[in-house]
C-alpha cells in the first residue's frame, strides 16, 4: 500500500511536468521519424523489399521503437550517479524504511507510463492515417505474450540502468561509463537498425547480451516475427537476465555502500 | 569589436583554467565525446551496409557527409553547446540578471561564456576522417578550397547557432522546458542525412527543415565539386536572416523576462 502511495506521489510529479515528458517523447519520435524517412529513401532507391523486410515491417519497427525508447527504456541512471551517489542524496533514501530498489522503481515508472502513453497514441494515430506503414501480429495469444515480454523488457532495462548508476560508487565521472553503455545499447539493442541486418558476429553477440531483450525482441514479438516457442524462449532468457542482474545489483549496492561517505564526491 | 574579441580571449583563458582544475572530468568528457563521434560514423556505416546508394548519394559520399557533420558539430559544441544547456538554468534561477547588468551585450554573454574544449579531439578526428574520405573518393583537394570551405562552414555554424538560440529563447516563456536543448540535439541530427530524402517525403517537411538540410550537405557538395551555387547562396542568405532573427527575437523576449531574484 505504501509503495502505491509513493507511486501516486511520483505520478503526480510526473504529470505536473508532462510538458517536459512531451519534449522527451518528441526526442524519441524525432529520432524514429528520421530513420523511417531514411529507410523510405532506401526502399525507393532499391525499388522493393530489403531481404525479407518490407517497408511496412521497417516502419512499424521504428514506430514501435519510439514506444520502447519512451515507455520501456529507463533513464534514471544519471540521477542515481549524480544526485544519489556523487551529491550524497543516497543518505536520505537509506534512512527510509523502504527498499531503495522499489523507491527508484516507483519514481521511474510514472515517467515511463506518461511518455509511453504518448508513444501509444502516436502509434494508434499513424495506424489509422497510414495503415500500410503498420505491421503487427493479429493473434491474441502472441499479443498478450508480447505485452508480457514488454513488461519484462522494462524491468530488465530498469535493473540494468540501476546497476549502471551504481557504478558511480567507483568512478569519479560517470559520463564515460554511461557513454560506453549507451552506444552499446543503441547498436546491440537494435536502436540503429534491426539486428537482422547486422553482420552475423555482431548479431550473435547481441543475442548473448541483455540489450536485445530490452528492445529488439519485444518489437519482433509484437510484429509476429516470432513463433510461440521462440516467444517462450525470449521470456525465459529475459527472466534469466533479470535474475543475474538482480544478484549483481545486490552485490554492487552492498560493496558500494562500504565506500559511500554520504558527503558527496 | 576589438573589445569583444579581447573579452572572448579572457573567457577562453578562464574556461581553460576551470578545465585544468577538474582534469579527470575533462578526460572522461573527451572520451565520451570521441565515442559519440565514432558512433555516428559507425551508425552511418551500418545504415549504408545494405545499399550502395541512397537517392543520388553513394555510400562513401554519405560517410563523407557524416564526417563533415562531425567537424561542424564538434566546432559548434566547443563554442556554443554548453551555453545553450545553461540557458534555461540561468533564466529559471534568475542569474540572467547578472548578465543584463553587465556593460556587455547579453546575447554575447549568453552565447559565448562557456567553452567546451572536450570536443576538440572529436573536431581533429573529424577533420582527419574527412581528409581520409576525400582520398577514398579520389577527390582532388586544393588550398583555395580549404579557405572557401571554412568560409561556407562558418555559415553552417551560424545556422545551427541561430536555430538553437531561437528555440532556447522560448524558455523565457516556457520555463519548465529545460530539456529543449536535448530536443535541439535531435533536430540538428537531420543535417547528417542527405536532404533529398526529406524532400521525397513531403514538401512541407523539406521546407521546414530547409536551413538545417543546407547546413552540412552544401559544404559537402562543394567538396565533391558538384554545382551548388544556388544552395551556397541560399545557405548564406538563410544564415544571415536567421542571425538577424535571433537578435530581434532576443530583444523582444527580454521584455518578458521576469527575474527570479527581484
Amino acid at each position: 500500500m505504501r509503495y502505491w502511495r509513493i507511486f501516486l506521489l511520483h505520478f503526480q510529479d510526473a504529470f505536473y511536468n508532462k510538458s517536459r515528458s512531451l519534449v522527451w517523447f518528441l526526442i524519441s519520435l524525432g529520432t524514429g521519424a528520421i530513420l523511417i524517412v531514411y529507410w523510405f529513401a532506401i526502399y525507393k532507391t532499391q525499388g522493393g523489399a530489403l531481404t525479407n523486410w518490407s517497408l511496412s515491417n521497417v516502419s512499424s519497427y521504428y514506430l514501435l521503437l519510439i514506444i520502447v525508447s519512451s515507455g520501456i527504456m529507463a533513464h534514471h541512471d544519471e540521477d542515481i550517479a549524480r544526485l544519489d551517489i556523487q551529491e550524497g542524496d543516497l543518505v536520505r533514501h537509506l534512512l527510509r524504511p523502504f527498499s531503495y530498489f522499489w523507491l527508484l522503481y516507483f519514481a521511474e515508472v510514472p515517467w515511463r507510463i506518461i511518455q509511453g502513453g504518448f508513444g501509444v497514441v502516436v502509434f494508434i494515430l499513424i495506424s489509422f492515417i497510414f495503415p500500410s506503414l503498420i505491421s503487427v501480429s493479429h493473434s491474441l495469444v502472441i499479443i498478450l505474450l508480447s505485452f508480457f515480454i514488454f513488461f519484462l523488457a522494462s524491468l530488465l532495462s530498469f535493473i540494468f540502468k540501476t546497476i549502471l548508476g551504481l557504478s558511480a560508487f567507483w568512478v569519479t565521472d560517470f559520463r564515460g561509463v554511461q557513454s560506453v553503455f549507451e552506444v552499446t545499447i543503441l547498436v546491440l539493442g537494435g536502436f540503429v537498425l534491426p539486428l537482422e541486418f547486422l553482420p552475423q558476429v555482431i548479431k550473435e553477440t547481441s543475442f548473448m547480451l541483455p540489450f536485445s531483450y530490452m528492445a529488439y525482441f519485444p518489437i519482433m514479438a509484437i510484429q509476429g516475427k516470432l513463433v510461440l516457442s521462440q516467444l517462450m524462449q525470449v521470456i525465459g532468457i529475459q527472466l534469466l537476465w533479470i535474475g543475474i542482474l538482480l544478484v549483481l545489483y545486490k552485490l554492487m549496492l552492498r560493496s558500494g555502500l562500504k565506500m559511500f561517505t554520504g558527503v558527496g564526491q | 569589436m576589438i573589445r569583444y574579441l579581447k573579452i572572448y580571449y579572457s573567457l577562453i583563458k578562464l574556461n581553460l583554467a576551470a578545465l585544468l582544475i577538474y582534469r579527470s572530468n575533462f578526460f572522461a568528457s573527451v572520451f565520451s565525446n570521441l565515442l559519440w563521434g565514432i558512433f555516428s560514423i559507425i551508425t552511418m556505416a551500418i545504415l549504408t551496409s545494405k545499399t550502395k546508394y541512397v537517392m543520388h548519394w553513394s555510400r562513401n559520399e554519405l560517410l563523407l557527409l557524416i564526417g563533415f557533420h562531425n567537424v561542424i558539430w564538434s566546432f559548434f559544441q566547443i563554442v556554443f553547446v554548453h551555453n545553450f544547456y545553461d540557458f534555461s538554468r540561468k533564466i529559471n534561477k534568475g542569474t540572467l540578471d547578472f548578465y543584463l547588468l553587465k556593460p556587455l551585450d547579453s546575447q554575447f554573454l549568453m552565447s559565448f561564456s562557456r567553452i567546451r574544449f572536450e570536443s576538440l579531439l572529436r573536431f581533429i578526428m573529424g577533420v582527419g576522417y574527412v581528409m581520409y574520405m576525400l582520398h577514398v573518393l579520389h577527390v582532388p583537394f586544393h588550398v583555395t578550397q580549404v579557405f572557401f570551405l571554412i568560409f561556407i562552414g562558418i555559415f553552417s555554424v551560424v545556422i545551427f547557432y541561430s536555430i538553437w538560440f531561437l528555440f532556447s529563447t522560448l524558455t523565457i516563456w516556457l520555463t519548465r522546458l529545460s530539456n529543449i536543448s536535448d530536443m535541439m540535439n535531435t533536430l540538428s541530427g537531420v543535417s547528417r542525412y542527405p536532404p533529398d530524402i526529406f524532400w521525397e517525403v513531403s514538401l512541407t517537411v523539406g521546407v521546414l527543415l530547409f536551413p538545417l538540410l543546407l547546413a552540412i550537405a552544401t559544404p559537402v557538395q562543394i567538396l565533391l565539386q558538384k554545382n551548388v551555387t544556388n544552395n551556397s547562396i541560399l545557405l548564406i542568405l538563410f544564415s544571415c536572416l536567421l542571425l538577424v532573427g535571433t537578435r530581434v527575437f532576443w530583444k523582444f523576449a527580454l521584455r518578458y523576462y521576469t527575474s527570479a531574484n527581484s
